[in-house]
């Protein structure tokens, strides 16, 4: 999360050599872990950790005094998907004032629906944000320069969540919107639930399956990202990045029936994706993954992961999955994809309202060819919304 | 006219066997040892050469039936607004979110523009008849580009609005026998309608009152041009999305060497149509390209447009 221009100059008066302290000492207490070498190889990760940190500092600062806290709780508007859906559980009611407009469609939102219909959404025109005028307005990192400086102009406080690319920075983008909200235990309270959650995905035999997660038009995600890390802890390993495709990467469908995967995760439906031939693979399970679990961290994550423990305990303990992958011991392929949706729409807590209740139309979302990490789907349709200014 | 049509169908028969081995995946034909080998071929390659075959004939014909109608070497089959039209409902579907309709979207939106030339255009007789088809097609071509591209800009997310933009590109890839099934009745059904117009284009190129003192009827005759083009290029674009160039170019290349008369044409340009379409999908089968596989629109134009070119400096020599 990268602080943008605005802090309420009022605020920065207030509390600023009380910000300043706070923050270099949230620095050197944190520094360690800043500089993780994954993390440097990420590129965007360090600056966007810093930045939140530098986000926390100054929440924490500017919330002062402590007592008055539930009269002042910031208002906030989020342009933003991913946040919308984490900052539905960190805020209080009536702190938010509107989602970003992708949260009221059920095909693109990562928040439940019956949740998101609680809120008005804006299409995220700066005349909107300014007629709630809110004290906090949310946007991703790839918000139009002329968007963030007309905000600074109107006086008002612009904060954006970059793309989660691991569940570490998931929680540290929980942490900080949970603080810019005034509420950091119903943060804390959504990172226990998905810690919980991802305990339990953990797979109970040692085995890791090679699985494929494939998008319209052959799109697979690279290594280095939030799928990436749930398929590790859900017992799968990233079959495309083990043949040297990176992010955003594509695997035609020839490829796939010349050397397929054991199970084959399909993230939408194209032509490829739900090509008569691919039944002809025997020993590859092919099982749907809802689409939209792939575009945001945060609350995403917990439904994410049950779904894909799901699947992996359809496929059973692998004592030797080489031997799985010829195909020759079972013939796990058909009817698999039918049975997982019937299970999923059985009320389950979470997994059931986000993923496969609805009758999704999934084919209208090929993923952008920009090359996102995948949790950030919706990192794109920020770049993608702003109407030229 | 039959040393073309036999070369033609020579050429086919060397290609179509061919095309099977183009492909992202090498099958060494003599010892495939790829797995699945058997089913990337049956299942994505041969329908695939078969979806082009039927589509590159559909759109030939059409072409060489429309140059003759028309007596405008520049008219193809997409003149009569049927094919822009047909996109538009499969965007339409696309944007919804029912991409399993787009089939039965594109079909419907062609009816649509015949329907709508009908009302527009149904009554005229006499010899301005074709001009207002053609105008009447132009608009309705003009309109549902319109629309489209007010559905893209609608497009309810960006993943929706990336799907819509390649499928207009025009595409082969991933096709399967349900998409020749889709494509190849109506496309035939199209082609035989043409092939009964054949005989009242020869006499139309005499002239509209020649041909009518010949026993031509305009009236017929038109909805004969407007019925089996509609069928044709509406089957095609619910199958592949809309493809251009074919209809325009295979004629004029197969021309010189029939006895002029679009009768004559038609079936070798159905051929040729075919047989460019198929060249051209190889060529996309073949260059990985970093956003996906070459787009056939733009294989078509690499593979076309030099042809036609070089056609071209040879006809201004000899006006010379």
């Amino acid at each position: 999360m990268l602080r943008r221009p605005t802090p309420d100059p009022s605020r920065l008066r207030e509390g600023g050599n009380k910000r300043d302290l706070a923050l270099s000492r949230l620095r050197e207490g944190s520094n360690k872990r800043l500089l993780l070498p994954s993390r440097k190889r990420e590129g965007l990760g360090v600056g966007r950790a810093t930045a939140l940190l530098l986000a926390i500092a100054i929440t924490a600062c500017t919330q002062q005094p402590k007592r008055e806290m539930s009269r002042t709780l910031p208002t906030i508007v989020s342009l933003n998907p991913c946040a919308d859906a984490i900052l539905a559980e960190v805020t209080q009611p009536g702190q938010l004032l509107a989602l970003s407009h992708y949260s009221a469609d059920p095909r693109a939102a990562s928040i439940d629906p019956a949740k998101a219909r609680l809120y008005p959404t804006t299409r995220g025109t700066l005349e909107e944000v300014l007629a709630l005028h809110p004290d906090i307005v949310i946007d991703g990192i790839f918000v139009a320069p002329a968007t963030a400086a007309a905000y600074q102009r109107l006086g008002l406080r612009l904060e954006t969540l970059g793309i989660a690319g691991t569940v570490e920075e998931s929680r540290a983008q929980i942490r900080a919107l949970a603080a810019l909200a005034g509420n950091p235990a119903k943060g804390e309270a959504l990172i226990a639930r998905i810690e919980a959650a991802l305990a339990a995905a953990a797979p109970t035999d040692g085995a890791a399956i090679p699985a494929l997660v494939w998008e319209p038009g052959g799109i697979v995600p690279g290594d280095k990202t939030l799928i990436a890390e749930l398929l590790r802890r859900t017992g799968f390993t990233n079959f495309a990045a083990a043949r040297g495709l990176g992010q955003a990467d594509q695997l035609p469908l020839e490829r796939v029936l010349a050397d397929p995967p054991r199970v084959i995760l399909a993230a939408g439906s194209d032509r490829a994706l739900s090509h008569p031939a691919l039944s002809h693979l025997t020993g590859t399970t092919r099982a749907p993954l809802d689409p939209r679990l792939l575009y945001c961290a945060g609350p995403t994550i917990i439904p994410a992961a049950q779904r894909l423990a799901e699947v992996r305990r359809m496929l059973g303990p692998t004592p030797n999955p080489s031997r799985l992958r010829e195909g020759s011991t079972v013939a796990l392929s058909s009817p698999l994809p039918l049975a997982a949706r019937a299970r999923l729409s059985s009320p389950l807590p979470l997994a059931a309202r986000v993923p496969l209740s609805t009758p999704l139309p999934l084919a209208a979302r090929v993923p952008l060819s920009t090359p996102l990490p995948l949790a950030g789907g919706a990192g794109g349709g920020q770049a993608a919304k702003h109407p030229p200014q | 006219m039959t040393r073309p049509v036999s070369l033609l169908i020579l050429a086919l028969a060397i290609a179509v066997p061919l095309s099977l081995l183009a492909g992202q995946v090498w099958l060494n034909p003599f010892a495939p040892q790829a797995a699945n080998a058997f089913t990337i071929l049956a299942e994505l390659r041969a329908p695939r050469a078969a979806l082009a075959l039927v589509i590159g004939a559909g759109l030939g014909g059409a072409g060489a039936a429309m140059q003759g109608y028309l007596r405008n070497p520049l008219a193809d089959p997409g003149l009569f607004g049927v094919a822009p039209t047909a996109a538009f409902g499969a965007v339409l579907s696309l944007a919804l979110g029912l991409g399993g309709l787009l089939p039965l979207a594109a079909l419907a939106g062609a009816a649509l523009a015949m329907a709508a030339l009908a009302l527009i255009a149904g009554n005229a007789s006499g010899q301005n008849s074709a001009t207002l088809f053609a105008l009447a097609g132009l608009m309705l071509a003009s309109l549902s580009g319109a629309l489209t591209s007010l559905v893209i800009s609608l497009a309810p997310n960006p993943f929706a609005l990336s799907e819509i933009v390649t499928w207009l590109m025009g595409s082969l890839e991933s096709r399967s026998w349900h998409d020749v099934l889709v494509a190849a009745p109506s496309t035939a059904l199209g082609l035989l309608l043409l092939a009964r117009a054949a005989p009242a284009l020869d006499a139309l190129t005499l002239g509209e009152e020649t041909a009518r003192s010949l026993g031509v009827n305009p009236v017929r005759l038109l909805w004969l041009m407007v019925l089996g083009t509609g069928l044709v290029v509406g089957a095609g674009v619910a199958a592949a999305g809309i493809i251009g160039f074919v209809g325009l170019v295979v004629p004029h290349l197969l021309r010189p060497f029939t006895d002029q008369r679009p009768s004559s044409l038609i079936l070798p340009s159905a051929l040729g149509g075919a047989l460019l379409l198929l060249l051209a999908d190889c060529l996309c089968r073949l260059l990985p390209l970093a956003g996906g596989e070459l787009r056939i629109g733009i294989a078509l134009s690499l593979i076309g447009a030099p042809f036609f070119l070089r056609l071209l400096l040879r006809l201004r020599s000899e006006l010379a």
